[in-house]
């Protein structure tokens, strides 16, 4: 209870600019302070998340399969267009089905992030008000939730491979492993600033789920972008273009040709995970008001 | 091989020589909330913007449609005391255990807290349906900041403590809403903590089960937990609590001893008219409406036969009663004297069976005056109900005045309910050894 780090006889000290540790550090102390409250509660994290996955899978029939049914539902109805010949595209050396599983796979680690995050506060709302914990907990727990799913569409991807017969080199879905974490932070930044957000007013839960839809049809997921269309140059800036992309280049290339873009693109998410998470910890006690 | 660590006991934990000092010091704080919800939003994201950018926090002044849901508490507590919070309905006592609990902040003045804190606030925090009860104490607890091995170590107790017993393995959707609260209360009651928040959550569970909630509790002040304990119940406060703060409109209006700050509320609340009513009975509408007897005033009278409301402990009660019977036969009139709960003192009623008086129609007076025992200090209702013979049934019910006991300066009559007067002997017993 209380504060992270507190001894039984340190003195907590709470003032209308925050909660202070009676002698611990003040001004050098916040990321550091952030860091710990995020350590001590790795089990809380582990509960909630355990808690969440049970929760969603426990009462259905079809229990574990659901989250396989839905992407290989959407993949085939793309695959259909794809084939159909309204979805054109040149330059793909993989069959299209693996391409855009792949793709989907990437992506849904930002939307199902998301998706969980931002209403992680709202329904966690009447033990916001009543217990004092450390909710950055129900917010990475949360977002843990879109491990789970990359997880069983990496084994569906595993599948498809071995049904097309490719096997990409072990270092290419190592090196795609790692390009793959830096959208998972973007989409932990911005779960901190949307759940905020969704504390204050309830429009972003309804808003949330649109405007995912409209940017997976925006960002190439499912398609590669075409050198000089007009997407194409609208997505130059899209650093969530090159978070899925350029994973799906290492694994079935093994290198990227946007080696610059991707690295903005990791200081972009890095730098959101930071300003958001610093958001939630200043704006925690206030949250508690208005939720 | 694992090394299996010893369970943190109770008894390390008296090791601790605490420094001497309050645990407690809260200094001028302020609350305040927004009474509209779109206002509410646009100051959310000011002063959230506020907390980021930095710039001056929280402005001390109020804007528009919003109001101080505290102003200006202060008090402290030493180690060990048990400080109880009364009020009515929004006074801000709920405000202030959040506070106190770290939940949101003040936005003037400062709280400081020595020790751990725990919150005896919301049971079953986190408690999922689909969950077993023993993955949902894990859940719970760590919520409320045990770590695993502290629930390991106290899952036996916490189960023993709420009596779900064999109903550990299964989903908790299948309890009985008793159960989850049992379970919940459990976990709370199971934290280690210096300090402790309650919130009226004592009147959960059946009677045997509140009576272990008051072992715990009793148990956890004897050990030198501070107690912070919100609540509607004076009993509770007065069985719980050394001292006592009277919130009204967030402000304290009272803070200090148990028995005078409470008596002051009672006395308050009895101005607001919260006592009347508490315990009238439900007539059968048309049987009221028939009335054969109807009551129209209950007068309570002094020694001089004068109305009057205060008594000192000794006085007689005189109560004049008023009434209008409409059919001629055989009542009994009841008086029932009520305490500050609504629960009846005693009661006084006119002869019954074969001797039930016999009145005639029309208006009539009669009058009662209890002999013995005598009350007790405090704050009395006083009512009167008649029974009407042949048909076995109350047929009028009226609420009287209430009345106050004043209080005296001995101790002797301070306590119970009523007064008695006793014999003592005592009688040298033989010095052991001898026969």
């Amino acid at each position: 209870m209380g504060i992270v780090g507190q001894g039984r006889d340190q003195e907590l000290i709470y003032t209308p600019w925050g909660k202070v540790l009676a002698g611990g550090p003040r001004a050098l102390g916040q990321l550091s302070s952030m860091v710990r409250e995020l350590v001590e509660a790795r089990e809380l994290v582990w509960r909630l998340f355990y808690r969440d996955v049970r929760a969603q899978y426990g009462q259905t029939f079809l229990g574990v399969l659901w989250p396989i049914i839905v992407p290989v539902f959407t993949v085939a109805v793309f695959t259909l267009i794809h084939r159909a010949g309204i979805l054109t595209m040149r330059n793909i050396d993989v069959p299209y089905a693996l391409y855009s599983l792949t793709g989907l796979a990437f992506w849904s680690i930002f939307s199902v992030s998301l998706t969980a995050t931002s209403g992680c506060l709202v329904q966690a709302g009447p033990m916001i008000v009543k217990i004092n914990f450390p909710k950055v907990a129900l917010v990475v727990s949360s977002s843990l939730q879109s491990v789970v799913d990359f997880f069983i569409k990496s084994l569906l991807i595993v599948m498809l491979c071995s049904y097309y017969r490719m096997f990409p080199p072990l270092w290419h879905v190592v090196l795609a492993g790692l390009a793959v974490l830096p959208i998972y932070l973007l989409s932990l930044g911005l779960g901190f600033v949307l759940c905020l957000a969704a504390g204050i007013s309830r429009d972003i839960l309804s808003v949330l789920p649109l405007t995912l839809n409209a940017l997976m049809i925006f960002t190439p997921v499912f398609y590669p972008g075409e050198q000089g269309s007009l997407l194409y140059r609208l997505n130059v800036a899209n650093p969530l273009n090159y978070l899925v992309n350029v994973p799906r280049d290492f694994l079935f290339q093994g290198r990227t040709a946007y080696c610059t873009e991707f690295a903005v693109a990791v200081l972009f998410s890095v730098s959101l995970l930071l300003f958001g998470w610093r958001l939630f910890y200043l704006a925690q006690p206030k949250i508690a008001e208005r939720i | 091989m694992a090394t299996v660590l010893p369970c943190p006991t109770e008894d390390c934990r008296e090791d601790i020589v605490s420094t001497p000092g309050p645990v407690v010091i809260v200094e001028g704080v302020y609350k305040k909330y927004c009474s509209s919800l779109r206002h509410g939003m646009v100051y959310g994201i000011i002063d959230i913007g506020k907390l980021v950018f930095g710039g001056k926090p929280v402005s001390a002044s109020l804007r528009k449609q919003e109001f101080w849901a505290l102003h200006q508490v202060s008090f402290r507590l030493d180690k060990g005391e048990a400080l109880g919070i009364i009020g009515l309905n929004g006074a801000g006592k709920s405000t202030l255990l959040k506070l106190l609990n770290g939940i949101i902040l003040p936005d003037r003045g400062e709280i400081r807290m020595k020790g751990r804190v725990g919150a005896l606030i919301e049971v079953g925090a986190g408690f999922h349906p689909n969950l077993t009860g023993r993955e949902n104490v894990y859940v719970n607890g760590a919520i409320l900041g045990m770590s695993k091995r502290d629930i390991d170590c106290k899952l036996d107790d916490i189960v023993a403590f709420s009596g779900i017993g064999s109903f550990l393995d299964t989903p908790v959707k299948f309890y009985s809403s008793g159960m989850i609260v049992r379970l919940g209360f459990s976990v709370v009651a199971h934290l280690n903590c210096d300090i402790l928040l309650v919130d009226e959550v004592l009147s959960v569970g059946d009677i045997q089960f509140r009576a272990k909630c008051y072992n715990k509790m009793r148990e956890l002040m004897k050990k030198g937990v501070t107690c912070i304990i919100v609540s509607h119940n004076m009993y509770d406060i007065r069985k719980f609590c050394n001292v006592v703060l009277n919130l009204e409109r967030g402000r304290v209006i009272g803070f200090g001893d148990r028995d005078e700050v409470v008596d002051a509320y009672l006395y308050r609340t009895n101005e607001l008219g919260a006592i009347r009513h508490y315990s009238a009975p439900i007539l059968i509408p048309h049987m009221r409406k028939a009335a054969p007897v109807v009551l129209e005033e209950i007068s309570v009278l002094g020694s001089s036969g004068q109305r009057t409301k205060e008594f000192n402990p000794r006085d007689p009660l005189v109560v004049r009663l008023d009434f209008e019977v409409h059919e001629p036969r055989n009542y009994v009139l009841w008086l029932e004297v009520i305490g500050q709960d609504g629960g009846r003192v005693f009661t006084l009623n006119s002869p019954v069976g074969d001797h039930a008086l016999y009145f005639p129609r029309g208006r009539h007076t009669i009058w009662a005056t209890s002999v013995t025992p005598s009350l007790v200090p405090g704050l009395y209702g006083v009512n009167a109900y008649v029974w009407d013979k042949r048909v076995h049934m109350y047929v009028d019910y009226l609420d009287g005045p209430s009345i106050q006991v004043r209080r005296t300066e001995s101790m002797d009559d301070r306590w119970g309910a009523i007064r008695v007067t006793s014999q003592w002997t005592s009688k040298p017993l033989a010095p052991a050894g001898h026969s």
